[in-house]
């Protein structure tokens, strides 16, 4: 498994109508993510880490900047094309799960299969078989009589379907208890250590601490490294 | 691309509020259905009940009024034609038979009807039971009458000229004698005359079904017109030799030819003829207007209804954004959400239709078991291709509406909706 | 003075001829006659170009009895002698061939008989004319003016005036 190397710079992100409700969340003139590695991005509420995590994910489009994975810029690409990116390179993990209640656990890690563009042979049995790792019982047909653990390891798997070598995680332990987090924790070091670039945007000091890479965030703009270690 | 498993979820998911939206549109359709099915029953329930008047002669006046009595035996005053045009008619040839019809009485509340027994014959294409009349105290009853072969029934009469009931008796006893005079008794009041059944009608579809009907002669003589026929005479049928003024004569032309010449001839300023369906087409025509209105008032409020309910569905979709929004996150393309949305508001919309199909033929069937009853006109109300067409169109423009909703939920912006 | 009346007189006697012919022409229009038949107000229903129509008229024979035997117009491919009929409430024609026209009105009317034009050549506008001839056995033949009336009428536009 090869992670994707990240590379942003010159990134500046802002929100609101006319010149004069023009807020800059976003200003960061450089950073990079290492392939492979379990980077977080870390800092108080409002400082932009949920905003960072999805201009990386293409799923917001900045002012101006670049941002590339892999050597491919995704700024510069269209929204269909974008999708198509993401479909094809990254998985992501919310904070609230955002299953499918309707739907089996099973079929909530297939869902990704449905959207097109890809061979789903022999993705039942894959499917089945994250279940299986993550510990989450794939006899149990109702989603909603899951756990709130297991719900977010549902998701997981649902990220892993495609076997993405990035995933992306929103605040993916701040609707657990300690010990479900924890266990959600773990999973996202192991997926790391299987050669993913993982990028996740949490307070959650567990997983600061497991993490290769922290990157700290004030008001959309980076704090340097060295003040970060030091807290 | 499989949309299908997200739609089927997307609908369990606020499963009674889709389950309303289809009811209203259901019910929606099912009105629209009824009205064309029932206008159609109506339509043609009152064209094949006439269908064995071929040309009716009459008294110039209102030709609906002649009709209605004739063909539907709703009692209205007609005037009579004179005995000398009755007897042109009669006998101008060019016909199979020409058979005078009388009106007047009634027994137990169904219509007693007179006329001759070829028209019987011919109106109910053969007898279910028994026998055509032969006697002026016999008649033939419909095929839903009450009344049973071999039943023996006393018909009240209301006389003008003092010449009761019993006398009608006695004088029938005397025509069959072969006397032609008889004394009349000064009885007051209204007696019976008693007819026996002897045969009974297939049904036709008409209020005939539910009529007594005697010889015209019968009639002509229980209400003191004499017998039609000369003195000494004691058969029944025709030719009438001295028949009185009689509302109304249905002819069986020989041909078509037949059927124009005499209907141009008995245009006079003493007459008028007419085939019962140019009656009817002007009627139809007034229906089918009235229906227009109708079908332009259901159009409207199924519009509104589509309406009301396409704002429900955007409701709805919009407790669902946060949904769709995760589906494009994940890397659903636009066209998908765009799919699912599509098929979720056209599942709803379609559902609604086909149902309301069955539901509306459903209306209409019952509607139609009614208007028979109350007019004794046989009608059933079908799905025809008119009603398939409005379901087809019904759901084209559903599916086309439902872009309305796939557009926007698909144009959402994708982060907003996921914090 | 006397000069002025000759030129008044000869005046009047060239337009007197003209005015006769006139009038005669206006009658034309709605009226024709031969041998002791006449036919009124001979009227047609608006019809497009490859439609059919359908030709009305009143008759009033005071001849014998005759018999009409056929039609024939540059306005149509066939015209035929047709009964109007209706079936489930919807109006039809059936061919019915030679009609016996016997003495006193007859009249060919939208619920009764009329003359098929099938196949127009041209399209028939309210308010215009076309030529129609229609032959009796005995009455001969008769070269009618027929005015053309809205699609949906249901009779001559001056129905009701006499001649």
């Amino acid at each position: 498994m090869n992670g994707l190397a990240g590379e942003v710079g010159g990134l500046v992100y802002s929100v609101g109508a006319g010149p004069r409700e023009r807020q800059t969340i976003i200003d960061l003139p450089a950073l990079d993510v290492k392939p492979g590695e379990l980077t977080v991005l870390s800092g108080p509420s409002g400082s932009g880490k949920s905003t960072l995590l999805y201009l990386l994910a293409g799923l917001l489009v900045p002012d101006r900047g670049r941002i590339a994975w892999g050597g491919e810029a995704l700024t510069g690409m269209g929204e269909a094309r974008r999708d198509r990116w993401r479909r094809e390179n990254a998985g992501f993990i919310f904070q609230n799960f955002h299953l499918i209640e309707e739907l089996s656990p099973l079929d909530n890690v297939l869902m990704t299969g449905w959207f097109g563009g890809f061979s789903t042979r022999g993705l039942r049995s894959r499917a089945a078989a994250l279940l299986e790792r993550f510990g989450v019982p794939i006899e149990r047909r109702r989603t909603s009589l899951l756990s709130r653990g297991e719900q977010q390891r549902v998701a997981i798997a649902r990220a892993l379907l495609f076997d993405p070598s990035l995933v992306f995680a929103d605040e993916p332990t701040a609707s657990l208890d300690g010990a479900a987090g924890g266990l959600v924790t773990r999973t996202l070091r192991e997926i790391a250590d299987e050669g993913r670039t993982v990028v996740a945007a949490s307070h959650d000091p567990a997983l600061l601490s497991i993490a290769d890479r922290t990157v700290r965030l004030d008001h959309g703009r980076l704090v340097p490294a060295t003040q970060a270690e030091a807290a | 691309m499989n949309p299908f498993p997200l739609v089927l979820a997307t609908l369990r998911r606020n499963r009674f509020t889709a389950i309303l939206f289809v009811t209203v549109i259901a019910l929606a359709v099912a009105l629209g259905i009824a009205i064309s099915a029932q206008e159609r029953a109506l339509r043609l329930g009152s064209a094949r009940a006439a269908d064995r008047f071929d040309l009716i002669v009459a008294a110039p006046g209102s030709q609906n009024d002649v009709l209605f009595s004739v063909v539907y035996l709703d009692p209205t005053a007609v005037e009579l034609l004179s005995p000398e045009m009755t007897a042109a008619v009669l006998n101008g040839g060019r016909a199979d038979f020409a058979a005078p019809i009388g009106f007047g009485d009634n027994f137990n509340g169904d219509p007693v009807v007179g006329t001759s027994a070829e028209f019987v014959d011919h109106l109910s294409r053969g007898l279910a039971e028994g026998r055509l009349f032969t006697r002026l105290d016999e008649a033939v009853v419909g095929a839903l009458s009450p009344n049973r072969v071999g039943d023996r029934l006393a018909i009240r009469h209301g006389h003008a000229d003092g010449l009761s009931g019993n006398d009608a008796d006695a004088a029938a006893d005397a025509h069959e004698a072969g006397e032609d005079h008889v004394e009349a008794e000064e009885e007051p009041g209204h007696s019976h005359v008693d007819v026996a059944v002897v045969g009974r009608m297939k049904p036709t579809g008409t209020p005939w079904d539910r009529a007594v009907v005697v010889p015209v002669e019968y009639n002509w003589f229980a209400h003191g017109m004499g017998t039609g026929h000369l003195p000494g005479e004691t058969r029944i049928g025709a030719p009438y030799e001295a028949a009185p003024g009689v509302p109304a004569i249905v002819i069986k032309p020989e041909n078509l030819a037949a059927a124009y010449g005499l209907r141009n001839r008995y245009r006079t300023t003493e007459s008028t003829a007419f085939f019962p369906a140019e009656v009817l087409v002007e009627i139809y025509a007034v229906m089918g207007n009235v229906a227009r209105i109708m079908s332009g008032l259901t159009l409207a409020a199924q519009v509104l209804v589509v309406a009301a309910i396409l704002a429900g569905i955007l409701a709805l979709l919009d407790l669902q954004r946060q949904r769709f929004a995760v589906l494009r996150a994940l890397g659903a393309p636009g066209s998908f959400v765009f799919a699912v949305v599509w098929l979720y508001v056209g599942t709803l919309i379609a559902g609604g239709a086909l149902i309301g199909l069955p539901l509306g033929w459903g209306v209409a069937a019952i509607v139609s078991r009614l208007v028979a009853r109350e007019t004794g006109v046989a009608m059933t109300a079908q799905i025809g291709i008119a009603e398939l067409a409005l379901v087809g169109a019904l759901l084209c423009v559903g599916f086309l509406l439902a872009l309305v909703p796939a557009l926007l939920t698909y144009r959402k912006p994708v982060v907003e909706a996921l914090r | 003075m006397r000069t002025v009346a000759f030129a008044m007189s000869m005046l009047a006697a060239t337009a007197f001829p003209v005015l006769i012919a006139s009038a005669e022409e206006d009658h034309h229009e709605h009226v024709t006659e031969a041998g002791g038949l006449r036919i009124i107000h001979p009227w047609a229903r608006a019809a497009r170009q490859g439609q059919n129509t359908l030709v009305f008229m009143e008759i009033d024979n005071e001849a014998g009895e005759d018999v009409l035997e056929s039609a024939e117009t540059e306005a149509a491919n066939v015209a035929r002698i047709v009964g109007v009929t209706f079936k489930d409430g919807i109006a039809a024609t059936q061919e019915i061939g030679a009609i016996d026209v016997p003495p006193g009105d007859f009249a060919l009317d939208p619920a009764g008989l009329a003359i098929e034009l099938v196949g127009l050549t041209e399209t028939l506008e309210q308010g215009g004319e076309f030529e129609l001839e229609v032959h009796f056995r005995n009455a001969g033949e008769l070269h009618l003016h027929v005015d053309v009336e809205a699609a949906n009428a249901t009779q001559h536009s001056h129905a009701g005036h006499s001649h």
